[in-house]
């Protein structure tokens, strides 16, 4: 049974309908995150979950259990909210102390636990600190502290790292997902940042416009999206208009509709015949002034060039598109010759590195 | 004169202080001076034979003694006991009441509410404690409501007593009380309540733990300034307690009628200046930790 | 912006937080012709005829302006502090003696006041013949009481009724050291200007054991309450008191005990720091003249000094005892007499019977 299962949800604000109809479910012990652009009803499930919203219509069962009628302070279940929310006028260790003192804890077992939940987030010694005293990071971690000491059956984490800066942000990121492995707390965690969400990840329900488009593991998002949208949000995508020629078992022949026949992996359900189309992430391609051996392409022109450090990015006319994005790491046996804008090319792949995107949402 | 860049030059002060020396130090100056002469036969003030005499043998301090006998004693206890049941009461009306306004109502009707508690008061304070009689009296409004509901069969006889004192002293000092707390409640961040119900405490164990420590800088400040007034009130006995008790305020006030004692009226005055002061110094501790959280 | 907004309402409550004093109102007259000269009378309330005045402003091309007041001590406040400008003062007996003591008053140019010749010499309490006139009777009354005929078993004519504890909670008494304490000491049948400490700290006794009696200390409204049943015994001047009384149909009767009341001249009197001490000679004498007299009677409930004016009274003020009491009556009142370095004293025992 899973620990969480969301059925059927809605939930309306005037007019608007913000969750139009959500079905989930959350496995003990996973990371899971919501994913997608602002609006999009991420935050309002969560807050559902978490009990400061009720839904107008569907489930929401912990454990098997209905919690719907459950007031927040009832629920086995904890968030860390977005602003930290830390109460101003409590020290770090009350702070971290406030849910257990509700639990009637006893105040020797108190102190142990509080103790070992500040040590876990590296601050042992900011017990007696004022929240004003502390730094973004800082409170972030007081905030994680203070919902993981109670051990909850499932923690929300809504948009946590979202007022750090980029390099305490992508720490955290590896912090968070080893506290949660060491913890075995089922994590549930919604962000509008992409890469966030793939780094941390065991599975990613990714939203738009108050429904799920797609929820699988982190690769299968990145690699197989199921609609055009989670291809975009996911990242660049370079989405071509192809023909489908032949269907054989995860496989499929297209013919591009502005460029050559080529092979590309088919995930879900495809009709021969069907216009779909063809997803090619800007790092599977190559660029080079010729046709590479054993690889597939089309002759390009280099509009722009963007050096990135690790990595630099193309935009390229070709295929027929005005801006296919490709990214070169170079490397041994990259395909990657630093063309100047202006000059032409060819960008290229290996034959059935593409993938299809279905039109329509598949599951 | 050498200054910092971005000081501004100190005699600009000037006006401020000057308004502060002759309207408020220099007046003070010679009220205290004035405290420590005697009334002349027919009131204004006696001449001081011999200044020498007069400072030696104690004499300058008989009004300060005089202040301090029982029966004012008593008057100051009495006083200080009503202003603390009128800021008591006051805290207790005023704390929904501005919770309501700052978060149990829709943002737009906001200044709404807080004009609908503000415009009485632009009203003058006589014809607005002049309503309380009207309201209280044998025949009044409440009366008729109640006999008039059939919730009792004869009128009460509120007005005249204690209680129509201290409804027209909570009443008069409710802006007071109402406005410093609504602002500490509207500073108040929705996600601390969400976060404590998150943690496990319940709608009164929020308020407790959470909001009532949050909002103390809003209630101390309240709860001076109607403190402070309350303690120097006349007229509200007067007309709703029927003039049969003596407040402080009363005392002075009368010192400077009937009474034609103007020493002792001022001598009177400096007492409760003192004690006043005194209780804001104790104000001051109590939010120099809260003060942080401002 | 947010957070600014309590701060300036607090700001705008104190506007109106500053109590008037109880006893200053402001009634302006019409202005006539062009640059008319000003008079500034200060005056007890409902104690003079607009129609009167409206004449003397015409014929005398004034304007004049009224400050009213209802207790003696203000007057002498404003006098001693120099901040008024008053030309025409309106104090009662004792509060003359006091002001003149003190220097306060203008000797009076009788030669200005033929009007002067129309008093009665029995309410003609201040003047002492062969000295200076400060003051010239205008309106007089006496300090008595009232009761609910239709809630009292027996007539009442003794000040031991105010006393009685079978009217708990329906006594009213004047909020007035001097009267409150001439009503305690009348029930000793002591005068009301002793200064003899026993009989003072009787008096106080009396008043504190009557207080748990008391509905209210009010001198603005004892009519009020009387006439609303909330009182049934109120201590109260004469003039309103009677005017109450005839209104009433016999509901409510004035009553000067027989133990005595306070008799109360109230005097036209000129300030020494008057600035139109001309007109001001001109008002009195004006008032005084036995037609406007009549008119200000008529007009107040409250006796006129003025012997030929009585010819002009309304009968039914005439006639009533309570506004022109007998002779016999008269006898038994007493005038107050400030009390000079005594004062303190009683202020100290008037303040133990408020604060009990």
């Amino acid at each position: 049974m899973p620990l969480l299962r969301i059925d059927k949800v809605v939930k309306r604000f005037g007019g608007a309908v913000a969750v139009a109809g959500v079905s989930l479910d959350v496995e003990a012990g996973e990371f899971f995150s919501m994913l997608g652009p602002s609006g999009c009803g991420k935050t309002t499930l969560l807050r559902m979950i978490a009990g400061f919203e009720n839904p107008d219509e569907g489930r929401i069962e912990l454990d098997g259990t209905d919690i719907r009628a459950l007031p927040p302070h009832r629920r086995p279940i904890n968030t860390v909210f977005q602003q930290y929310a830390l109460f101003p006028h409590l020290n770090v260790f009350e702070n971290v102390a406030f849910g257990l003192r509700r639990a009637q804890v006893g105040e020797a077992e108190l102190r142990r636990r509080v103790t070992e939940s500040l040590d876990q987030v590296q601050l042992g010694t900011f017990a007696e600190r004022m929240p004003a005293m502390l730094s973004g990071g800082q409170k972030q971690r007081v905030a994680l502290a203070r919902a993981l000491v109670l051990r909850p059956r499932l923690l929300l984490l809504d948009e946590p790292l979202g007022a750090l800066d980029h390099q305490l942000r992508l720490q955290m990121q590896v912090e968070l997902k080893n506290l949660q492995r060491a913890s075995g707390i089922t994590f549930l965690f919604v962000t509008h940042d992409q890469p966030e969400a793939l780094t941390m990840s065991d599975r990613i329900a990714v939203f738009s416009r108050g429904h799920i488009e797609q929820a699988a593991p982190a690769r299968a998002v990145y690699d197989e999206p199921a609609t055009p949208f989670v291809a975009r949000f996911l990242g660049a995508s370079n989405l071509l208009s192809a023909e489908v020629l032949r269907v054989a078992d995860g496989t499929a022949q297209v013919q591009l509709t502005a460029g050559p026949k080529v092979l590309v992996k088919a995930p879900y359900p495809t009709v021969v015949g069907s216009t779909v189309s063809v997803m090619l992430r800007p790092e599977w391609l190559g660029l080079s002034r010729g046709l590479p051996e054993g690889r597939v392409g089309a002759p390009a022109v280099v509009r722009d060039r963007l050096y990135q450090g690790a990595s630099t990015r193309y935009t390229l006319a070709t295929l027929g598109m005005e801006d296919l994005e490709v990214v070169l790491t170079p490397g041994f046996g990259a395909v990657a010759e630093d063309l100047m804008p202006g000059t032409s090319g060819v960008v290229s792949w290996p034959d059935g590195t593409g993938v299809i995107v279905p039109a329509s949402p598949e599951r | 004169m050498s200054q910092k860049a971005g000081q501004s030059p100190p005699w600009l002060a000037s006006p401020a202080l000057l308004v502060l020396f002759f309207g408020m130090l220099l007046p003070l100056a010679m009220v205290l001076l004035d405290s420590f002469r005697q009334r002349g036969v027919y009131g204004g003030f006696a001449e001081i034979e011999d200044l020498g005499l007069y400072l030696s043998s104690g004499a300058w301090l008989a009004n300060y003694e005089r202040a301090l006998e029982p029966i004012y004693l008593k008057i100051f206890w009495r006083s200080s006991w009503m202003a603390v049941v009128t800021t008591l009461g006051c805290l207790v009306v005023a704390y929904p009441l501005a919770w309501w306004i700052a978060r149990g109502m829709p943002e737009r009707w906001r200044s709404v509410g807080l004009l609908l508690v503000v415009v009485p008061f632009w009203t003058s304070f006589v014809v607005r404690t002049f309503a309380w009689v009207w309201i209280l009296r044998t025949e009044g409004l409440l009366n008729q409501v109640l006999v008039g509901i059939g919730l009792i069969d004869e009128p009460l006889a509120l007005l005249y007593t204690e209680w129509a004192v201290l409804i027209g002293l909570i009443y008069g000092e409710l802006p007071f009380m109402i406005l410093p707390i609504y602002a500490s409640l509207e500073k108040l961040d929705t996600s601390l309540l969400e976060a404590a119900a998150d943690l496990g405490a319940s709608a009164w164990t929020t308020f407790w733990k959470v909001v009532w420590p949050l909002s103390l800088p809003g209630v101390v400040a309240g709860a001076v300034l109607v403190f402070v007034p309350s303690m120097g009130q006349f007229l509200i006995s007067d007309m709703l307690g029927g003039a049969k008790s003596v407040l402080v305020g009363n005392l002075i006030q009368n010192q400077f009628f009937g009474g034609k004692n103007a020493p002792f009226g001022f001598a009177v005055a400096f007492v409760l200046t003192l004690l006043v002061l005194g209780i804001l110094a104790l104000q001051a501790r109590l939010v120099k930790g809260s003060q942080e959280l401002l | 912006m947010k957070s600014l907004l309590p701060l300036f309402l607090l700001a705008a409550c104190s506007g109106g937080g500053a109590p008037d004093a109880k006893t200053d109102a402001k009634k302006p007259e019409a202005a006539p012709a062009p640059a008319p000269q000003e008079l500034n009378v200060y005056i007890w309330t409902n104690y003079h005829s607009e129609e009167a005045v409206k004449r003397f402003e015409k014929e005398n091309n004034v304007r004049v302006t009224f400050d009213l007041y209802d207790n003696n001590e203000v007057i002498e406040q404003k006098l001693q502090t120099g901040a008024a400008p008053y030309d025409v003062v309106v104090p009662t007996d004792y509060m003359v003696s006091s002001l003149v003591k003190q220097g306060l008053l203008l000797a009076l140019d009788t030669a200005k006041l033929p009007n002067l010749q129309h008093i009665d010499p029995a309410v003609d309490t201040v003047f002492t013949a062969g000295e200076a006139r400060y003051g010239v009777p205008y309106l007089w009354g006496t300090t008595g009481f009232a009761y609910r005929t239709d809630k009292v078993a027996n007539p009442l004519d003794s000040w031991k009724a105010l006393f009685d504890p079978a009217y708990k909670g329906k006594i009213v008494m004047l909020d007035d050291m001097r009267e409150a304490f001439g009503a305690a000491l009348h029930v000793d049948s002591k005068s009301i200007n002793s200064t003899a400490e026993a009989e003072i700290a009787a008096a106080k006794k009396h008043l504190i054991a009557q207080k748990e009696l008391v509905l209210a200390y009010d001198s603005s409204d004892f009519s009020g309450k009387i006439q609303s049943g909330d009182a049934v015994v109120v201590q109260g001047y004469s003039g309103e008191l009677a005017t109450v009384a005839r209104e009433s149909a016999g509901t409510i009767r004035y009553v000067v005990p027989k133990e005595g009341a306070t008799l109360a001249v109230d005097n036209l009197a000129i300030p020494k720091a008057a600035r139109n001490v001309e007109m001001a000679h001109k008002f009195i004498n004006f008032m005084l003249d036995p037609q406007v007299s009549a008119e200000t009677t008529n007009a107040t409930g409250y006796a006129t000094a003025n012997l030929a004016a009585r010819s002009k009274v309304k009968p039914e003020l005439l006639n009533d005892p309570a506004v022109f009491p007998p002779s016999e009556i008269l006898s038994r009142c007493e005038a107050l007499k400030d009390l000079g370095a005594f004062t303190p004293q009683l202020d100290a025992a008037w303040t133990e019977v408020k604060a009990n």
